[in-house]
């Protein structure tokens, strides 16, 4: 097989490799640009990053005591999946219940 | 044509950082959760420091750009077909189910794992002990996506591929 083979991968090396060369120039290029306009860019990520702070200590005061007496369910993953999809049944079954069996 | 190109994209971009975000998502609790107990101290140490603050980079932006760019085509469809036309269509009943869901999801992406995982991976740093609180805290959020994303991955998919659900 390795014999049948190795004038197809002569020939596709070839190509490829000139190929490989040029897309390697053509990326270096991009990536060069990239990386000079990264400060710009990251900026509006760091403001985001900020802003999410604000939120951390009411967000995480009204949502991590509604998670806690569900601790013994959401260590065990099989549970998690089961939960999950007995969820996707409820929701299901009230739409079908509303829209009309 | 042009809106289709473009709500082509937004969509195209939601689904690929939303498989980034998920896929992240069950390899911390199907692969990660499971096996870092197991690991030797330094070497659960070690993880912590060099492997999980990357994988919580890809993981805490690809919730961002996903929420933002789901965000964006709702609107962008809303403004197309008119609001009138969309809100109570049967893409728009779902797509709302599934974006509320996606929703808490994302929040409890920046507002409860992140910040806690930060404290872990400082203590780690610091060759202290994380306090149990920040791992439980973390840790339940991270579970309760898990669960969340089963019925919101369902609509996600229904909004465009089961119409019928709401007939």
């Amino acid at each position: 097989m390795e014999a049948l083979l190795k004038p197809v991968f002569t020939v596709y090396d070839l190509i490829a490799k000139p190929l490989a060369a040029v897309l390697d120039q053509v990326l270096k290029v991009i990536m060069s640009i990239y990386d000079a306009i990264t400060p710009i860019i990251s900026l509006p990520f760091k403001i985001i990053e900020m802003i999410m702070q604000v939120f951390e200590a009411p967000y995480a005061a009204i949502f991590s005591p509604i998670y806690r007496p569900f601790g013994g369910i959401l260590s065990d993953h099989r549970k998690v999946i089961l939960t999950g999809l007995l969820m996707l049944g409820v929701f299901i079954l009230v739409i079908r219940l509303t829209h009309g069996l | 044509m042009a809106w289709e190109y473009y709500l082509g994209s937004l969509r195209w971009l939601h689904i690929i950082a939303g498989i980034t975000w998920i896929g992240l998502l069950y390899y911390f609790n199907f692969v990660q959760t499971p096996s870092f107990p197991k690991f030797e101290g330094s070497s659960r140490r070690d993880a912590f420091i060099n492997l999980v603050p990357t994988a919580l980079f890809w993981f805490r932006w690809a919730a961002l750009v996903t929420m933002f760019a789901g965000v964006a085509w709702i609107l962008s469809r809303g403004v197309q077909l008119g609001w009138d036309g969309y809100v109570g269509s049967n893409a728009f009943n779902s797509i709302t189910i599934g974006a509320g869901l996606g929703t808490i999801m994302f929040l409890n992406v920046w507002l409860i794992i992140w910040p806690n995982q930060k404290k872990i991976i400082q203590a780690n740093k610091d060759g202290e002990a994380p306090d149990p609180a920040w791992v439980s805290a973390a840790g339940q959020a991270s579970r309760v996506n898990t669960l969340l994303s089963i019925p919101m991955l369902f609509f996600m998919i229904a909004a465009r591929h089961l119409g019928v659900l709401w007939s």
